[in-house]
């Protein structure tokens, strides 16, 4: 097992050391200068700010230090707003963002699995068919896209809901739902297929033989064989909802991170977009690493491969 | 004449499939009696494996239909409810499957799916005295250190370890019956033996009645107090084992024990196999359903389907052949 | 009693063959079976039916219609549909229907272009790799491993901000990162086909590497294939549509329902047509690319053969 999770460990590595490179790269082959956008600046303001913020050193030099900000987690300031930091506007939008991400979260895990499970026990019957028709449309439809419908009938026409903005639980609602769907309707999919195929299984039969009623086989011996994959699932789950969240906050208007790199990226405020770029890639990373050692806990036949003899 | 555990009178088993319905288990009538191992043979489809899920009721209703009478003592488990056939089974009928690979739960340890079952049927006993049972019970299947074994999951074990526990699963109970459908199939020629012997040695302890289901004729020499021959979900002999393997009556039998390689014979002779394939069991059979393949065929084989003959004490043959009619 | 006696002769044989060989069923080969399984799923219908009459529009509608997809009118602007206007007017005076079928001709086009580059790269890293095994597979897997962690969108969205907008940065951000889902269900395929027991006769006969992977191995592994990119181009779509709503997609006048979408919602309370008919055009395409999709997952899954 530990073997398995070093490995593991040992990739994620590898890919946080590849993006924030990427970033670093990328970043810097944005043609153009990122103060000059808007009004002329004289050139020796240039200079004076070029210098101030390490633009005028080597780039070898500049990635080393970028990389060492890293590893302390000092991201720099902020080069639209002056006076603020990346770690600054982290710290504001990140509370907002992980409520909002583990609402939907919450939603998509809960409302995933029992939607599947109801239609793999009502196998290609109507029960089945409609929850299965409600998962085709969360997976089509995209998440703006419901979200701003649901934003004009809900809120505007319907006066429901909220329109926009953060504060009280109701404001939650709208952008939650239209988070969580396109994973729900995931889960729900791959919880089905998971619970059909195992139900088809002989041990099942024998569970079955032995007396046992449904509900019994369905929470001791169906479930924990069914939703293995799903655990798996959560990895790419909250990546989902990562980059969800970029257009869900915008639409709704909340300051979570999300709205902070969007609006990064229209200003062309490389720190911030350096910045929030590698801290959405590890709590990703991190995610997905607890996600593999999860797995690892919940499948014996990885913790302890044993003498698998035939 | 010994009491007879089970009364099965004319069971039918229909598959609803998509495009049709298979009629897989055709009118079957048989007794059990207590203590004894009444051995099952056919080939692949032949229906043996449909009857004895059927008699527990383990095929699902809107797969297929069930007809007929299933008598266990008193009641008829045929009319029985899910929920009441829930009481019935690992309580009075206990089943080992085919293969021990796939039979048995591979995220549970190995004495909990031994003692689930236990505890299912005498929720009174307490789960400690359930778990020293379950250990008593790995140790009369055979199985070595099992107080360790418990805690092992399934992918640890071998196929003859797996089956074991799977025989040890279905004793728990302490059924009146054990319906084994294809048990050592699975399993290499050795370990097949000693699965075979375990069960022969549990059934003289416990004395409880078996029904053992294969395609294998030497595992009915081996094992059977009494065997039915079945072909196209039909019962074609029912014979002792001595006189089945002595003084085979129906063609079919026949055939099968000239089919097997024989050690005694000439390597260079030439294998005897029967002909032709089994008739579609998704139309109506008027006929015998081994007429197309049988040397002896009559025309009256094609236009009616032969009832059971009595040819002497518990020798039943489903042949036109013994037909008093017929002339001498 | 003679007629009785009659039943009991023999049987004769030479009529027993005819009506045995007529009850036999002819199998039908693996196209035509997941063919047939298609056509059956009335969903996947529905998709593929949709899709080209999608497809159809996409390319004839801008053609036939009277307007062009730039020419504004402000005076005209935002006007609710109506009969010149078919689906209404922006806020330049743009005539909506025009530009939906333009944006139609983007969204498909970067799909599928975006799923077939993925399809190719995907196919010749995936199979080479499963073929050749060995090291060389468990370092390929290994980059591929990497670059799969990697957030996909994120990586897009980068190389959009650092590339700049148009259509062909674009297909070359999502096929950047996009190829490595395929290369590893071809490699799976590959993997399990290798273990049959009609490639290792083929090796036995002495037929070469590329041969058996050009012509035995490639050919079975379609079916997962083709799966894969009909269910790689909604995908696309739908990245093409949220770049474009983010602001990095492509510049106007330049119709994608992306951008049309982005212009609607802000316009959603007073003129709801703007948003709803992109909207629903995209929703409509992606939805019928993955029934079609899962219809085609369905079709060529072998367990469900009859």
């Amino acid at each position: 097992m530990t073997k398995y999770l070093i490995k593991k460990a040992g990739i994620l590595l590898a890919s946080l050391f590849i993006i924030s490179t990427l970033t670093f790269f990328l970043m810097h082959a944005i043609p153009g200068d990122p103060f000059v956008q808007d009004k002329a600046i004289p050139e020796e303001i240039l200079k004076a700010l070029h210098k101030h913020y390490g633009l005028d050193q080597p780039l070898y030099v500049q990635y080393a230090k970028y990389l060492k900000g890293l590893i302390t987690w000092e991201l720099g300031p902020s080069f639209k707003y002056q006076g603020r930091t990346v770690n600054q506007i982290i710290s504001e939008g990140f509370p907002v963002s992980l409520v909002l991400g583990v609402e939907a979260l919450f939603l998509a895990v809960c409302g995933g699995i029992t939607l599947g499970a109801i239609a793999s026990m009502k196998h290609q019957r109507w029960q089945d068919q409609m929850t299965m028709v409600i998962a085709v449309l969360g997976i089509s439809v995209p998440s703006f896209i419901m979200a701003s419908f649901m934003q004009y009938v809900l809120a505007m026409k319907l006066d429901l809901l909220p329109v926009a903005r953060w504060g009280s639980f109701s404001q939650t609602i709208m952008p939650a739902i239209s988070l969580a769907a396109l994973p729900m309707a995931f889960i729900a999919r791959l919880t089905r297929s998971n619970m059909v195929e195992v139900l088809q299984q002989d041990y099942i039969q024998t569970a079955k033989a032995k007396g046992l009623n449904s509900i019994t086989i369905l929470f001791k011996h169906v479930m924990r064989n069914a939703l293995l994959p799903v655990v798996t699932y959560l990895g790419p789950l909250t990546a989902a909802v990562i980059t969800g969240s970029f257009a869900i906050e915008k639409i709704f208007g909340i300051p979570g991170i999300g709205q902070w790199f969007v609006m990064s990226i229209t200003n062309r405020d490389y720190t911030v977009i350096m910045g929030t770029t590698i801290f959405f890639s590890v709590l990703l990373l991190l995610c997905i690493f607890i996600v593999d050692l999860l797995y690892c806990l919940v499948d014996p036949r990885i913790k302890n491969p044993g003498n698998e003899s035939f | 004449m010994s009491i007879s555990i089970l009364d099965v009178k004319n069971l039918n088993v229909f598959f609803r499939t998509q495009r049709q319905r298979l009629h897989a288990v055709r009118g079957i009538d048989f007794k059990l009696h207590a203590g004894e191992t009444l051995g099952i043979v056919g080939e692949s489809g032949c229906g043996k494996s449909a009857m004895a899920k059927a008699l527990v009721q383990l095929i699902p209703r809107h797969h297929a239909d069930l007809s007929g009478e299933i008598w266990y003592g008193e009641k008829n488990l045929a009319s029985y409810s899910e929920r009441q056939m829930q009481t019935v089974r690992g309580k009075e009928i206990g089943m080992i499957f085919q293969d021990p690979m796939t039979s048995l739960n591979p995220t549970m340890r190995i004495g909990k799916q031994i003692v689930e079952g236990y505890l299912r049927h005498y929720p009174e006993v307490s789960p400690k005295s359930a778990w020293s049972y379950a250990i008593d019970m790995l140790h009369m299947v055979g199985i070595p250190n099992p107080e360790e074994r418990m805690l092992d999951y399934p992918h640890t074990l071998s196929g003859g370890m797996r089956q074991r526990v799977m025989i040890a699963i279905a004793l728990a109970c302490k059924p009146k019956l054990i319906l084994a459908d294809e048990p050592t199939t699975a399993l290499d020629v050795t370990i097949q033996a000693q699965i075979l012997d375990l069960m022969k040695d549990i059934q003289t302890k416990t004395q409880t009645s078996i029904v053992l289901i294969t395609h294998d004729l030497s595992v009915v020499a081996k094992c059977c107090d009494r065997v039915l021959v079945m072909y196209a979900g039909k019962v074609v002999e029912s014979a002792t084992v001595d006189q089945l393997f002595s003084n085979p009556q129906h063609p079919y039998t026949q055939r099968l024990l000239q089919a097997i390689p024989r050690l005694d014979k000439c390597k260079t002779d030439p294998l005897i196999p029967i002909e032709g394939t089994p008739p579609n069991l998704s139309l109506p059979l008027a006929s015998c359903g081994f007429c197309a393949r049988c040397p002896f065929a009559m025309r009256i084989c094609k236009e009616q389907s032969p009832p059971l003959f009595h040819l002497g004490e518990e020798h039943l043959s489903a042949c036109f052949k013994h037909d008093p009619r017929m002339a001498p | 009693m003679m007629e009785e006696q009659a039943l009991f002769q023999p049987l004769d044989r030479a009529s027993q063959l005819l009506v045995e060989e007529s009850e036999v069923v002819a199998p039908i080969s693996y196209w035509k079976d997941a063919w047939l399984r298609l056509r059956s799923n009335r969903s996947a219908m529905f998709g593929l039916i949709t899709l080209t009459i999608l497809l159809t529009l996409a390319i004839f509608a801008p053609l036939f219609s009277h307007h062009t997809y730039y020419e504004t009118q402000l005076h005209l602007k935002n006007e609710s549909p109506s009969a010149t206007f078919w689906f209404g007017t922006d806020e330049l005076g743009r005539d909506l229907f025009t530009r939906c079928w333009w944006g139609a001709r983007i969204s498909l086009f970067v799909g599928i272009t975006a799923s077939l580059i993925d399809l190719i790269i995907g196919v010749m890293f995936g199979a080479f790799a499963g073929f050749v095994g060995g090291r060389t597979e468990e370092w390929m897997m290994r980059i591929a491993d990497i670059l799969y962690t990697i957030p996909y969108l994120l990586v897009v969205i980068l190389l959009m901000v650092v590339i700049g907008p148009g259509i062909f940065t674009i297909i070359l951000a999502l096929t950047l990162t996009g190829w490595i889902n395929m290369a590893r269900i071809v490699r799976s395929q590959i993997l399990q086909l290798k273990q049959l027991d009609y490639v290792k006769a083929a090796t036995a006969l002495g037929a070469s590497r590329s041969r058996i992977l050009m012509y035995h191995l490639i050919p079975n592994a379609m079916g997962p294939i083709i799966v894969t990119v009909t269910l790689t181009i909604p995908s696309a779509i739908f990245a093409e549509a949220f770049l474009s709503f983010l602001g990095l997609g492509v510049q106007a006048p330049i119709a994608s329902w992306g951008t049309m979408a982005n212009d609607g919602l802000s316009a959603m309370r007073y003129y709801p047509w703007r948003l709803f008919f992109p909207a629903t055009l995209i929703s409509l395409t992606m939805l019928s690319f993955n029934l079609l999709g899962d219809g085609l997952r369905d079709a060529f899954d072998p367990r469900l053969r009859r």
